[in-house]
């Protein structure tokens, strides 16, 4: 029951009250990776840089999530055979952002702010990185799951596709277009 | 009250109707009539529908009925109609 719900609380949340709470945590994700100078930009990797202005961050981390959820509704209309509501995917997708913030967070602990790029803090910081990216991408693909109702044998590799391809072009405007 | 079988206990197939009866004047018809769609479908998946007409089928109140999110009970109605579609072919 706990672990339906940490990874799968759809079958409860949708709609109005999961965007709303999906932007919460997204403007609490950006403050606080503001706040401990840490860039979650992507599902692939994480930045440590504190000299960036907030509209940076909330930039950077506003076209990610954006885009994630684009590559969502552009798969779930090519393979689902139900009519999806918006609503549901984007507030479903923005919630699933939720566990990111736990990277950020561990940041504002002093012994993890600033340490030696040899020290084992690193190898801690990336392990959290780890566990919260698997937990988000598993809410992203239970989102995706419930709000779209895909039927296709093609649905994993049609996640996967969106994941990549969203990835790839955030990756580009974040580190090619972005001043 | 007692559950209208509908599968062979034996080999699973479908059962059909073979007998009904007049329980005011005891006349019997017998023959072999097809169950309808509707009572071929599990316990839950007649109540669920049952509940949905009762809510003019708006989803949105199914949903507050049973404590789950639009979309799931989006895909329970789903789900229904695929079974129908099945009986039906």
């Amino acid at each position: 029951m706990i672990i339906s719900l940490v990874l799968n609380p759809y079958n409860r949340l949708a709609g109005i009250r999961a965007i709303f709470l999906g932007l919460i945590i997204h403007i609490v994700l950006t403050s606080i990776s503001f706040y401990s100078g840490t860039h979650i930009n992507s599902n692939l990797f994480f930045k440590l840089a504190s000299d960036t202005p907030f509209w940076y961050f909330l930039a950077e981390m506003s076209l990610h999530a954006s885009l994630n959820i684009l590559g969502l509704i552009v798969t779930g209309y090519l393979l689902s055979r139900t009519q999806f509501r918006l609503i549901d995917i984007i507030g479903t997708a923005l919630f699933s952002r939720a566990p990111l913030v736990l990277l950020p967070a561990a940041r504002l602990i002093p012994a993890f702010k600033s340490f030696y790029v040899t020290s084992p803090v690193i190898y801690i910081l990336i392990l959290i990185f780890i566990v919260s990216v698997i937990w988000s991408i598993t809410l992203l693909y239970n989102a995706f799951k419930i709000s779209c109702n895909p039927k296709s044998k093609f649905t994993n590799i049609g996640f996967i596709a969106a994941m990549l391809l969203s990835e790839g072009i955030s990756q580009f405007i974040i580190y090619q277009i972005l001043p | 009250m007692k559950k209208l079988p509908t599968s062979c206990p034996s080999c699973e197939s479908q059962l059909k109707v073979k007998q009904l009866q007049c329980e005011n004047c005891s006349t019997e018809v017998l023959g072999l009539y097809e169950l309808p769609h509707l009572a071929v479908l599990s316990n839950s998946d007649q109540m669920f529908i049952l509940d949905f007409v009762k809510a003019s089928g708006s989803l949105k109140l199914m949903a507050q009925k049973m404590g789950l999110s639009y979309p799931s009970v989006r895909n329970k109605l789903d789900e229904i109609i695929d079974r129908l579609k099945d009986l039906e072919e």
